[in-house]
């Protein structure tokens, strides 16, 4: 690069993607590119790079579920949780065992939809 | 009937085309056109003229190339319609002239598609959680500053990492080609 220097550039460039440069920083990366190709040549290719991103996310983003970024907290919360009801469930399970015949009943029940792939008049497992 | 189904058949093509190019497209705008949401104004409205002059394209050319030298009066059209606010929150007409005239060089034309493509893999190589803050930012789903907020993190932080990983996808697609290159 000829005199522009490299770290302030990228600084605007930076901001520019954010879309946090405001218009003293405008006219800053103005100055910088309208005399110098190889601050053009960095531009360019710096920004291809953001649309490539805008467009990966775009093309994603409306496919995919939402995704959210959760603070540490709350996932630790939300272990803590899981943890306390899978320990429940197992105490709960052990102090009053299910009697056999309803435990039968209720797995049949339950088991019948989970094989609704099966092709209609196909039958079941003996 | 026969004029219908070439009409239709003519649309087809070109919306082909136009599905093809419409990273470059997208590239070259937003190079020209730092005001993103005006960027994206543009694109829309660029298939209706580019539509419009498509019997001014010849089969077998870079579509590419032709669609971009006909977004670019485009983009310094309103650049002359635009008000000086507007104007002021832009790049001059010299330097989008500038910027325009040393992205559409054949080569050049190559090398930032070919940065594309690379740029893709490299995004795929990113850990889940940044992938998922592109998406969630640039995808428009939410702001970096809700994403800030959910964090407990300072907003700047968090456009901060978003520069990080733009660089170092940048940096990836450059190593790859420059790998490629090599090997060749």
């Amino acid at each position: 690069m000829s005199h522009v220097d490299h770290q302030r550039l990228m600084t605007l460039i930076d901001a520019l993607c954010s879309q946090t440069l405001d218009a003293a920083g405008m006219a800053e990366l103005e100055a910088m590119l309208i005399d110098d190709a190889e601050a053009r040549r960095v531009y360019r290719h710096a920004i291809n790079t953001h649309s490539t991103l805008r467009q990966y996310a775009q093309a994603t983003s409306s496919s995919g579920p939402k995704m959210t970024v959760k603070p540490l907290h709350v996932i630790i919360a939300a272990a803590v949780i899981v943890v306390v009801i899978t320990v429940a469930a197992i105490v709960v399970h052990r102090i009053f065992p299910a009697k056999p015949g309803e435990g039968a009943g209720r797995s049949a029940h339950t088991a019948a939809p989970i094989q609704s792939d099966k092709a209609p008049g196909e039958k079941a497992e003996p | 009937m026969a004029l219908h189904a070439e009409q239709s058949d003519r649309y087809t093509k070109f919306a082909m085309r136009l599905t093809r190019a419409r990273p470059g497209l997208h590239s070259f705008i937003t190079t020209l056109t730092p005001n993103f949401t005006e960027a994206e104004k543009t694109l829309r409205d660029a298939s209706l003229v580019l539509w419009e002059q498509y019997d001014d394209y010849e089969p077998g050319t870079n579509f590419l190339s032709w669609a971009c030298r006909i977004v670019r009066r485009q983009v310094i059209e309103h650049r002359h319609a635009a008000s000086p606010d507007a104007a002021a929150a832009g790049f001059s007409a010299a330097l989008i002239e500038r910027l325009a005239d040393e992205t559409l060089v054949d080569a050049e034309l190559e090398r930032l598609a070919a940065e594309r493509r690379a740029a893709g893999q490299c995004i795929a190589k990113l850990q889940q959680g940044d992938r998922n803050l592109i998406r969630v930012i640039y995808g428009g789903k939410q702001t970096a500053q809700a994403i800030a907020a959910q964090l407990n993190r300072p907003v700047q932080s968090v456009h901060q990492r978003l520069c990080q990983l733009r660089r170092a996808v940048e940096q990836c697609a450059q190593r790859t080609l420059d790998g490629e290159g090599g090997a060749s």
